[in-house]
């Protein structure tokens, strides 16, 4: 087996607009391994799930890939024809959306929706064996009565049970990883835990590797193994979650983990991080985060940091961390 | 049910030892007419009979599923919905029955901060007017100067410039829209306010922000908060006390710090370890109550506990009678059979 499941090198997506050029994502390079759990984190327009999407092939006009590859299991993703990536996608790499409602056709019976995902998976397979694999499959996912609920309509179900049908579905074909974005953002705490623990779950039996994209950090930190945070389009801090959430080293992660509610700090102020959310249309000259970032350098104003890595294997863009930089630790802790 | 509210509370931050109760909910109930699928009338009970005091100058959470009839409540309170039944008392005046004309007062004291920032802003209206108008209905200003004045220093207290006020919202990002929200409650200089799920929408960079804002004001302008949020690590930071709502009913009313610490209704016990907790070493090792199944449909409710479907202890006991919602020990309530046992 390759030791590399996915290796995603400088890859820059944009989006041609009418009012200009937005580098949604700005040259990210990572690496996943065969079943581990990596948690991308960020905000909205961070870039989080377009970088995932380009894995699928699922950037449609006016986005285009404009720079990088995208090399899945040894094969190149980026350069496949159509009927490549068709046979591609769905079997080898699988997707799971945050708003399951929109992503089931509502004139389908899901019985007729699983069975959609087996065919394109095996090609000819009989009736019977579909229904006996779309059982197991709901089974899987924790669906109870699974034969009557096979004839059933999507609005027959609710928030929690459709995101389980999407998971039978995007297990149908096998994959090896499998790309969750934000799947529990819509649902409840509670439907929240159980979907947690059925992907878990799963990815225990049958090994997959999952990319978790996500803008909650405590998801994260049950889940991942590996954390990558994204700011503007470009990946600004990654690393095991235990270094991400023990010695945090970009000002933004700290940030962000700082301005959580702390149950030590009841009846104190947060401390937030200032200022907007950029704007993808305007980036900044140098580092996205600049602006609004405390510890921020004449430096960090005009050039973009480079990446540095520390002791821990944890890999940081950040002009704090270069040789030159006499305040090394942002000033702070 | 409401006689064993407590007119004080363990939370002791009101120094007097007696606090001042703002707002009295009895029995309230807040029914919705449908139609069955037999064509037969139907009612969703989404409110239904629920009875707690609310402190002057505290913040009280308010925490559920959806579906749990937390916003109803919230709603129901100031009288945007009409109730179907019970009493909502402000200041010792019942203001469930008053007419229009007599309610409009009290308009003015209760006001509300929503989830949407995009929804709850007219794109045509410009902020100035947006917060302006409130401040029109109830005649605010003596004069022009003093309408633009007003105005100012509103957008200033939230945090915005006096420059923004001649915008529309769709020039601002979610966290500002979130700011003209909190302006227009606040321009009424109201002494309640229900804040409904006030920073879900919003990123995560921006939330501490927005919860910031509300503190500084509650500070400054001496405020109560309805706190309604499924946010329970937003919830620990904010709120005084927390009530836990599910289909309609609320199951336990205590002290935050209590709640998090000694949850005696097992939903809330199942709803604590379902908090996502961004600490990996915490978060990988601990063990989840996971529950079973869903919030039932609020038409066909459960007999005897409406959560006993859901309960890993229900028992024959909580399909034949209602748990009565009352007092375990000092202020803590619970409506739960078998509550301190589990």
């Amino acid at each position: 087996m390759n030791k590399e499941l996915l290796k995603i090198n400088d890859l820059k997506v944009s989006f041609f607009t009418p009012v200009g050029e937005v580098q949604a994502v700005n040259g990210i390079s990572y690496t996943l391994e065969p079943g581990k759990v990596l948690g991308i984190v960020g905000e909205s327009g961070s870039g989080k799930s377009v970088s995932s999407y380009s894995v699928m092939g699922l950037i449609d006009k006016p986005g285009k890939i404009v720079g990088g590859s995208i090399i899945f299991d040894g094969k190149d993703v980026s350069t496949m024809t159509k009927a490549q990536r068709r046979n591609f996608a769905g079997n080898e790499v699988a997707m799971i959306f945050q708003d399951p409602m929109t992503c089931l056709n509502p004139v389908f019976t899901i019985g007729n929706q699983i069975a959609e995902s087996l065919i394109h998976k095996y090609g000819k397979i009989s009736k019977k064996e579909i229904k006996k694999r779309s059982i197991e499959l709901m089974t899987l996912v924790g669906i109870n009565e699974p034969e009557k609920r096979l004839s059933q309509y999507p609005h027959e179900f609710s928030g929690g049970m459709r995101q389980r049908v999407m998971i039978a579905m995007a297990l149908a074909g096998s994959p090896k990883l499998l790309i969750a974005d934000e799947p529990t953002t819509a649902l409840d705490v509670t439907i929240q835990a159980q979907i947690l623990e059925l992907l878990k779950d799963i990815q225990k039996k049958t090994g997959m590797a999952i990319i978790l994209i996500t803008h909650d950090l405590g998801i994260v930190a049950d889940m991942a193994d590996d954390v990558i945070v994204m700011y503007g389009g470009k990946i600004v801090e990654q690393g095991s979650v235990y270094s991400i959430f023990n010695s945090p080293r970009h000002p933004y992660t700290k940030g962000l983990l700082r301005s959580l509610p702390d149950l030590n700090k009841k009846g104190e102020k947060l401390i937030p991080i200032q200022g907007n959310p950029i704007d993808l249309l305007n980036l900044p000259q140098g580092c996205a985060f600049a602006p609004r970032c405390e510890s921020c350098m004449k430096v960090c104003l005009k050039f973009m940091p480079e990446e540095y890595s520390t002791e821990d294997g944890h890999r940081v863009s950040c002009w704090l961390y270069d040789s030159r930089a006499i305040n090394k630790h942002g000033g702070e802790e | 049910m409401t006689n064993n509210e407590p007119q004080t509370s363990p939370s002791g931050y009101n120094s007097a030892g007696k606090q001042n109760v703002l707002i009295e909910v009895k029995n309230l109930k807040q029914y919705f007419n449908i139609r069955s699928n037999l064509g037969k009338k139907a009612f969703v009970k989404a409110v239904d009979n629920v009875s707690f005091n609310i402190y002057k100058g505290e913040t009280l959470g308010l925490v559920g599923e959806s579906g749990s009839g937390k916003t109803t409540l919230g709603r129901s309170i100031l009288r945007i919905y009409e109730p179907t039944s019970g009493h909502v008392i402000f200041s010792g005046v019942d203001i469930t029955r008053l007419k229009k004309g007599k309610l409009l007062p009290y308009r003015k004291k209760m006001q509300y901060i929503f989830q949407d920032p995009y929804a709850s802003l007219d794109p045509r209206m410009t902020v100035s007017d947006i917060v302006g108008e409130a401040l029109d209905i109830h005649n605010l200003t003596s004069s022009k100067k003093d309408r633009v004045e007003k105005i100012r220093e509103l957008l200033n207290i939230v945090g915005l410039n006096s420059e923004h006020a001649s915008r529309y919202p769709h020039e601002f990002s979610g966290g500002q829209r979130q700011r003209i929200g909190i302006a227009r409650a606040i321009a009424v200089e109201p002494e309640f306010i229900v804040c409904d799920e006030p920073v879900s929408a919003l990123d995560v960079s921006i939330r501490a922000q927005i919860i910031n804002t509300l503190e500084e004001m509650q500070e400054r302008l001496h405020l109560t908060y309805l706190f309604i949020s499924h946010d329970l690590g937003v919830v620990r930071h904010t709120c005084d006390r927390v009530g836990v709502m599910y289909l309609g009913h609320i199951v336990e009313l205590v002290e935050s710090e209590e709640l998090y610490r000694n949850p005696l209704h097992p939903y809330t016990q199942a709803l604590l370890t379902a908090i996502p907790e961004p600490d990996p070493e915490v978060a990988k090792k601990r063990n989840r109550i996971i529950l079973k199944g869903e919030i039932p449909s609020p038409v066909n409710p459960p007999s005897g506990c409406k959560f006993r479907t859901r309960c890993p202890y229900a028992k024959d006991i909580c399909a034949k009678e209602v748990p009565e919602f009352k007092e375990y020990k000092d202020g803590h309530y619970v409506a739960c059979h078998f509550a301190g046992k589990i």
